[in-house]
């Protein structure tokens, strides 16, 4: 389980929750790398970056209610990243959203690999690495 | 003191007339309980055992309307005080200077008076005017349906906005709740840290059950094939924190009968919900927990059995369980909103809700839902 990530991103425009999660993630010692970006736009941007490469796996912890652009906006761009750059990364829909909708909107995605309710936890955390 | 309805009778379209007397109601009405029969326009209302026993009959000196107005006078001789044609004051005087007495002998039939002053009036040219006054009520329904629709929809996102803003704090504290509490060792702290998360997650509940209930009020059913085995689970582990100590839910829920139900997933899973959490919460400590659910179809309905082990519900308060706020004792730590809302749910779905409890035993809800058209 060590360093399972190359880095795990948080998109996330709360700097308590940015804190929080960094801690949680810090704790459990899966990664060396934890980068923070406040919106989807700034999140594209980073991974759109040329100068970036894209070893080993990346795992992204996605809010959804954001300015800018939203968390789903984030994901329609997504798609639009280059296979070699998406087949890296890990999509988690982390928010406190109950809107049933938006549930069925980010399962549906097939970048989305679980959708989990805040606040992230230990527990939530290996119940993806493990499945 | 006056009592009893005073039933003024305006026959015939004389406009005048009309305004007058409509203003003679409203200040006799201050007075007396005043029953106003404009025909053909206004309904009569259920007089119950109230019975009217003054009527004055205004009307237009037109010779088509007298029939009529003899017709009523010599049907109800005792009632009929005055005819009134052109001198609307003389009435006033009369009412105003009169103590009512109720009690007549004889009953007057309200229906058959309505039906007499209507009948007459419906004749073509009225006819016309009653299409025309409907067509514009028609018009006036259908603006303000859509009206209505706008301040649904505009309702409904402010309802998500207003419940995300107060949620995102709430679960902000219950991370950094949990990161403390990964760093405290002494048992009084750990006892603090307990008590807040408790404290939160029931606002968090009250949070989540407004906005179960003002779904469920606007969304359209939506019907579905669903798993009810699944659903159980999902909903079990969104119960973990209600999970008591070395209790396994997975294992205290015990699901059998028809797996697969053609129904709307959403508020069958808030009756689940609800149901499954009072079962949990109202526990009997002195023994296992066991929730059984069944699930089976008759011939044109759903049947839920959800039946529990726990401290039962007394007699006195069963008929107020589904009251909105009701709370069986103070220390509940529900909202107070959750039979309320499994209530209002069923209710939106056509269907119906029976409870059975025996104190110290348990509890069984049985939902009954009608089967879908398929």
């Amino acid at each position: 389980m060590e360093n399972s990530f190359e880095e795990i991103i948080l998109i996330e425009d709360s700097e308590i929750d940015i804190f929080i999660n960094t801690r949680v993630i810090g704790l459990m010692q899966i990664t060396q790398n934890i980068v923070s970006l406040p919106s989807g736009e700034a999140a594209l941007e980073y991974l759109n970056n040329p100068l970036k490469i894209f070893n080993n796996s990346y795992l992204i912890f996605l809010d959804i209610r954001m300015p800018k652009m939203d968390g789903f906006e984030f994901l329609e761009n997504f798609l639009l990243l280059p296979e070699k750059i998406k087949n890296k990364i890990k999509i988690v829909m982390l928010s406190s959203t109950i809107d049933s909708s938006d549930l069925e909107k980010a399962y549906a995605n097939p970048s989305v690999i679980e959708f989990i309710p805040k606040p992230l936890t230990r527990d939530k955390i290996l119940k993806i690495i493990t499945t | 003191m006056k009592q009893g309805l005073l039933c003024l009778i305006h026959i015939g379209e004389n406009r005048r007339l009309h305004l007058e007397a409509e203003a003679l109601r409203e200040e006799l009405e201050e007075d007396v309980n005043t029953i106003w029969l404009n025909a053909p326009q206004l309904y009569i209302h259920d007089f119950g055992e109230i019975v009217p026993f003054i009527i004055c009959v205004i009307s237009d000196s037109k010779i088509e309307w007298q029939n009529e107005v003899n017709h009523i006078k010599s049907k109800f001789p005792n009632f009929v005080i005055g005819i009134f044609s052109d001198d609307i004051s003389s009435i006033q005087a009369y009412a105003t200077g009169c103590q009512f007495v109720l009690n007549p002998t004889d009953k007057l039939d309200c229906q058959y008076l309505w039906q007499i002053v209507t009948s007459k009036h419906l004749n073509h040219e009225n006819q016309l005017l009653e299409n025309q006054r409907l067509e514009k009520s028609l018009a006036e329904i259908q603006s303000k349906n859509k009206e209505l629709e706008k301040i649904n929809f505009e309702l409904d996102r402010f309802v998500y906005s207003a419940s995300h803003d107060l949620r995102s704090p709430l679960t902000s504290v219950l991370g950094l709740l949990y990161l403390l509490r990964t760093q405290l060792i002494d048992a009084e702290s750990i006892k603090y840290t307990n008590l807040m998360e408790e404290s939160i997650l029931k606002l968090d509940n009250t949070i989540k059950d407004i906005v179960t209930y003002s779904r469920n009020n606007r969304t359209d059913i939506i019907r579905e094939k669903v798993k009810v085995k699944s659903l159980l689970k999902d909903l079990v582990d969104n119960l973990k924190y209600l999970e008591p100590s070395g209790t396994s839910l997975n294992e205290a829920i015990v699901f059998k009968g028809i797996n697969i139900l053609n129904i709307d997933k959403n508020r069958l899973q808030t009756i689940l919900n609800n149901l499954i959490s009072n079962s949990i919460r109202y526990r009997q400590t002195s023994r296992q927990l066991k929730i059984q659910i069944k699930t089976e179809i008759t011939e044109n309905k759903v049947i839920l059995h959800i039946e529990d082990n726990g401290i039962g519900i007394k007699e006195q308060h069963i008929d107020r369980i589904f009251d909105m706020f009701y709370r069986t004792n103070d220390s509940s730590t529900g909202s107070g909103l959750g039979l309320y809302i499994v209530k209002e749910t069923i209710n939106k779905l056509g269907g119906s809700i029976q409870v059975n409890s025996t104190i110290n035993e348990g509890t069984t809800f049985i939902v009954s839902l009608p089967l879908a058209q398929s």
